[in-house]
């Protein structure tokens, strides 16, 4: 195994529509490591996640992105893809009349190679990757994300992290609109999937999804900085004291005001 | 088909170039035939000027309520304002209608706001009422400055049962003002009246036009924004009631001649007896318009078995980068709210008032300006009780 | 899915088969031009009847007197001196497949006609120019007592059926192009499905436009009596030319009480096709019409099939999807007239548009003033992939009757950011990601076709593997 990192973020700025969002963001994540990503709303969580893979929308004005030891701050995000980084999207889009089995096969083709893509093969591996995540086969016929449930959405996402099988998975409030039971199911689905090989990084505002998920480190992103980083106890600490002392103590105004 | 026009011989101020260039226009135009797309659903024989004298409007010209006319508002007649006719759309592009209006306009506003100034709750308020035999030929024309917010209601009424009338009305709106506007045609039910209504929507700006249509016999409105600067806004709202055999025919052109432009056209039209309408909405987004909002409904209530409704909502996208819907519908009552309503002691009639009531609300409440909603309401209740009362 | 994009590239792009017969071995071929001659020559070729002649004769007046449409397309460049009206290709229709001339089945060989295919059809009618040169019925739809014929040969062995139908649809009057039709015609299909009768097996002709300068204006019929169904479906594929062709088709269909008739149409005519058909049917108590219309060749198509809701309970359908790539208009739609209470009409219509292409929806829903009752719905989506291309909806809604439900929505957008951003994180390419997105929007359509025609469709647009799990 290298001992290159296998995500650096170095000095990251990035603004939507002229309005900066990241202002200087730091982050290493090695393999095997699981890291959280805690803050309030606003402070740049989500668009760090897109930024990461790449979205046209978000524009990277300083700082750099390397992933496996390559500066990938330019590149597309389908390149990103098949470098092995995986995003779970907070509110995935629907795409009408293409069906997840359709779209999951372009996908594992796209980023395994399509030679290396057997019909059969794939879809055995996909009926069981959709009983272990307790998904209804019937799934795989229907349209990507159109007419889901909110806890359908997150669970096909991890269905499609289970098929892409990243070494980055960034999963953005994975953890919102889900029931207790749905949370379970999904954090089991991410522990079950996460090898030593990869790294994880979980993108949340509360602190519930890390008592299924254990992170190794966590950090408190505010006014698009890393403001603090530690142990699991950090996560404890937001939990019992909410966000409003850490926006103060960087002289911003707590969330809703 | 003759089309031979025989213009009014009451021509006047035809020394002013403003005037001559309509009158040439005029003079190089022939008269329409129902051959013509824009005229297939009216026929235009039955608004044909038969060399009718052009008759002067009693104008009031001052606010809703009767308060001061806020500073830096000029309100007075258009005779005031000749200079700037034919400002917003040029004379040679003008239809017909718009360029007879030009060459014999007597009456009208004229209405200049300068920079930041804002009526607020209040709203600026114009009357014109015609008596006699005649043509009318009102002529309008309404500039809100940089930065100003402002409500004008602009009210025409006739007595004479065989009116013409051919209004025009040109409105500019200036970088970053909003102006609502809203146009009263509430003539002798018997009258036939020929809108213009041409607007220029400047940078930022936001032009909310409100027709009410609930007088005539046969009214055939021309309408049209020209979006021309960024972040411009125009929003059509219509209201449109017809009874006995009126005849509602309406075009609503909103052009986006730039990008990052929004169009909004919201029409309801309810029918009874044997009325009929028509609705022809087209936006058009020029080559190289991107990011476009462009929304266009026309909602048709049919409250009776011989009322017809036409409509047409065109969509004509020349840029990719577009959000541009349209929708018409066309339906009468809904059973079940006017079964609800019956079942909570609404008589049959006090249901249908209601369902109607409703209907037209939900056009101008969008304009979230309640002191014109309320006079609005109080206008058309007459209308409404006259329609309805014949539908049972 | 990589194959998407390039079929994607593909779509509208210059005709892959683009070729044509090195000579020219046509038996009979007229002389450029349209006269009363010409007409006479076409009738008598075909040993007509008096009556038909007749019906060709004051179709060609007609067409004559009748000013060219100035509204959809721009048809300023159709000469209609510079056409063949009339070319046989061989003498008599072929009785199988064996004695088809080995050139024309060379031809539809390279147009890419699978073997398989073949079998599996009903009844192959492959319109080759302008006369059927092979018909085959296969002999459980005889049994049925289903007439499926070339047209010219139902004239022949049905003349009273043709007598009584032909042109009350759309009769010469209704358009130019339809009293051309009239004049001119050669060819198509002809129809009749005895009461009762369900035929399961779709019914299916290929026509294609070949030799420089050809029109082709075959004649549809097809007649559905009481309680019988049918599926009817025609492909359109046409070598590439240097100079325009014209395609003028006439399709009318009757469909009796409670029968069904679906028509399916993949219309892929070379880039240099002026397509100018009438379609219309008369749908009468609880009958249902569908028309499945695909539009992804031609210079300019102007096409709006019709339903004419005739009586109680009668219901049309019409699902079409439109693609216009660089040079071409498609101006399609749909028109559905109510004149019955307790009617029903549906319209969807997809179309896209791409490389300065032009789409236009056009249509018109009418109700009459007895028809109460009436339901309809039409949805028009447009999707515009580059800054170059125009998309226009020209609806006409002319409701006659208060008890009614009608609804017309329409939405004109490009390929959503979102959309995209979502499939490339998934590793597909901006292009693959774009196809994806395009067989998504086309997916209403492509579902209702059969099986064995989706295929066809797949050389331009890739199917996903749909149904494979589980």
């Amino acid at each position: 195994m290298s001992e290159t990192p296998l995500l650096v973020i170095k000095n990251l700025h990035a603004s939507v529509d002229g309005k900066p969002i990241l202002r200087g963001l730091d982050l290493t994540v090695n393999r095997g490591e699981i890291h959280a990503l805690m803050g309030p709303n606003g402070s740049g969580k989500s668009t760090l996640s897109n930024v990461i893979c790449g979205h046209p929308n978000y524009e990277v004005t300083e700082g750099e992105i390397h992933f496996m030891g390559q500066n990938i701050t330019e590149m597309e995000p389908d390149e990103r893809a098949k470098l092995g980084i995986f995003l779970a999207f907070q509110y995935p889009t629907s795409i009408p009349g293409v069906t997840l089995a359709n779209f999951l096969l372009a996908s594992v083709k796209a980023i395994r190679g399509a030679d290396n893509v057997k019909l059969l093969p794939f879809r055995k591996e996909l009926v069981a990757q959709m009983q272990e995540l307790g998904i209804n086969q019937d799934f795989a016929k229907r349209y990507v994300n159109e007419g889901f449930s909110g806890g359908e959405k997150k669970r096909c996402e991890i269905l499609q992290m289970a098929m892409l099988k990243p070494a980055l998975a960034i999963l953005d409030e994975t953890d919102s609109g889900l029931d207790i039971d749905a949370l379970r199911i999904v954090s089991e689905g991410v522990n079950r999937l996460t090898t030593p090989e990869m790294g994880v990084l979980v993108i949340t505002h509360y602190q519930r999804l890390l008592n299924h998920i254990k992170p190794h480190k966590v950090h408190v992103l505010v006014h698009g900085r890393i403001v603090q980083s530690g142990g699991p106890e950090i996560a404890l600490q937001l939990e019992e004291n909410g966000y409003d002392e850490l926006l103060k103590a960087h002289g911003l105004e707590p969330a809703g005001v | 088909m003759s089309a031979t026009l025989q213009i009014p011989v009451q021509v006047q101020g035809l020394e002013s170039p403003k005037h001559k260039g309509a009158f040439e226009r005029l003079s190089s135009l022939t008269f329409p035939t129902y051959r013509d797309e824009v005229w297939r659903r009216t026929d235009p024989e039955n608004v044909k000027p038969e060399g009718q004298a052009v008759v002067a409007p009693k104008s009031s010209f001052g606010m809703l309520k009767g308060e001061a006319v806020p500073a830096g508002v000029t309100l007075e007649a258009i005779e005031k304002g000749q200079e700037f006719i034919f400002s917003v759309a040029p004379v040679a592009k003008t239809n017909l209608f718009d360029a007879l209006n030009g060459s014999v306009y007597q009456g009208g506003a004229f209405l200049k706001v300068g920079k930041d100034v804002s009526t607020g709750e209040q709203a600026l308020f114009v009357h014109h009422h015609f008596e006699g035999k005649g043509m009318a030929a009102p002529r309008s024309y309404l500039e809100v400055g940089a930065g100003s917010s402002v409500t004008l209601v602009e009210y025409f009424t006739s007595d004479d049962p065989e009116m013409l009338a051919i209004p025009s009305v040109e409105v500019d709106v200036k970088a970053g003002a909003k102006f609502r506007y809203v146009f009263v045609n509430l003539w002798n039910n018997t009258a036939r009246v020929v809108p213009t209504v041409h607007a220029k929507v400047e940078k930022d700006a936001h032009f909310e036009m409100l027709f009410a249509g609930f007088g005539t016999k046969l009214t055939k409105a021309f309408f049209e924004s020209d979006l021309i600067g960024e972040g411009a806004k125009s929003e059509l709202l219509g209201i449109v009631l017809g009874q006995g055999r009126q005849h509602y025919d309406m075009d609503a052109q909103q052009n986006h001649r730039v990008g990052k432009t929004v169009s909004d056209v919201l029409c309801h039209v309810a029918l009874t007896d044997r009325a009929r309408s028509v609705f022809a909405g087209n936006i058009l987004c020029e080559p190289g318009a991107q990011q476009i909002d462009g929304y266009q409904q026309n909602r048709n209530l049919l409250l009776s078995d011989k009322a017809r409704a036409d409509s047409m909502p065109r969509l004509e996208i020349e840029a990719n980068d577009v959000r541009c819907t349209h929708g018409a519908s066309f339906a009468t009552y809904d059973r079940d709210q006017k079964f609800y309503l019956q079942a909570r002691g609404l008589t049959a009639y006090e249901a249908e008032h209601l369902l109607v009531t409703g209907f037209f609300a939900a056009v101008v409440e969008r304009m979230d300006h309640e002191a014109v909603g309320e006079w609005l309401a109080e206008k058309l209740e007459a209308k409404m009780q006259a329609a309805l009362g014949k539908t049972k | 899915m990589s194959s998407d994009a390039a079929l994607l590239e593909e779509i509208g792009q210059d005709y892959k088969y683009g070729f044509h017969d090195n000579d020219e071995k046509y038996v009979y071929k007229s002389s450029k031009g349209l006269t009363r001659e010409i007409v006479e020559t076409i009738s008598k070729q075909k040993n007509e009847p008096q009556w038909m002649l007749e019906r060709r004769l004051e179709a060609l007046e007609i067409f004559n007197s009748k000013p060219m449409p100035e509204w959809g397309s721009d048809l300023s460049e159709i000469d209609f001196s510079d056409i063949h009206y009339f070319m046989k290709a061989n003498e008599g229709v072929e009785k199988s497949w064996d004695d088809v001339p080995e050139y024309i089945k060379k031809t539809f060989d390279r147009l890419g006609i699978p073997e398989a295919e073949r079998k599996f059809l009903a009844g192959v009618s492959a319109q080759y120019d302008s006369e059927v040169v092979y018909h085959s019925i296969r002999e459980d739809l005889e049994k049925l007592g289903v007439i499926f014929l070339d047209m010219d040969s139902g004239l022949k062995e049905y003349p009273e059926i043709v007598q009584k139908y032909f042109g009350t649809i759309i009769p010469s009057i209704d358009n130019k192009f339809a009293a051309l039709n009239t004049a001119v015609w050669s060819g198509g299909s002809f129809i009749v499905v005895p009461a009762g009768v369900k035929v399961e097996i779709p019914l299916q002709a290929y026509f294609r436009i070949n030799a420089q300068n050809m029109g082709q204006f075959e004649r549809t019929l097809i007649i559905a009596q009481p309680g019988s169904s049918v599926h009817y479906i025609e492909g359109c594929t046409a070598p590439i030319y240097a100079s325009d062709s014209l395609h003028s088709a006439v399709v009318e269909l009757i469909a009796e009480e409670g029968s069904t008739i679906r028509y399916t149409t993949i219309q892929n005519w070379s880039n240099n096709v002026f397509n100018l058909v009438t379609k219309r049917a008369y749908a009468y108590k609880n009958a249902t019409v569908e028309w499945i219309d695909g539009n992804l060749g031609s210079k300019i198509t102007m096409k709006y099939p019709a339903v004419h809701l005739m009586e109680e309970g009668a219901r049309g359908e019409v699902l079409s999807i439109a693609y216009a790539g660089k040079g071409q208009h498609q101006d399609a739609g749909a028109k559905m007239v109510h004149l019955a209470p307790n009617t029903a009409s549906t319209v969807l219509s997809k179309s896209i548009s791409r490389d300065g292409g032009r789409t236009s929806y056009r249509g018109l829903v009418k109700v009459a003033p007895d028809a109460h009752n009436v339901r309809v719905n039409v949805r028009c989506d447009a999707l515009l992939l580059d800054d170059k291309s125009r998309s226009d909806t020209y609806p006409y809604m002319e409701i006659d009757n208060k008890d009614v439900q009608v609804g017309h929505e329409a939405t004109v957008s490009k390929i959503g950011d979102e959309q995209l951003f979502y499939l490339m994180s998934r590793g597909l390419s901006e292009n693959d990601a774009i196809a994806m997105i395009v067989n998504g929007f086309f997916e209403p359509f492509i579902k209702e076709l059969p099986m064995e025609y989706a295929v066809e469709l797949n050389r331009l647009i890739q199917l996903e593997m749909e149904g494979s799990i589980g």
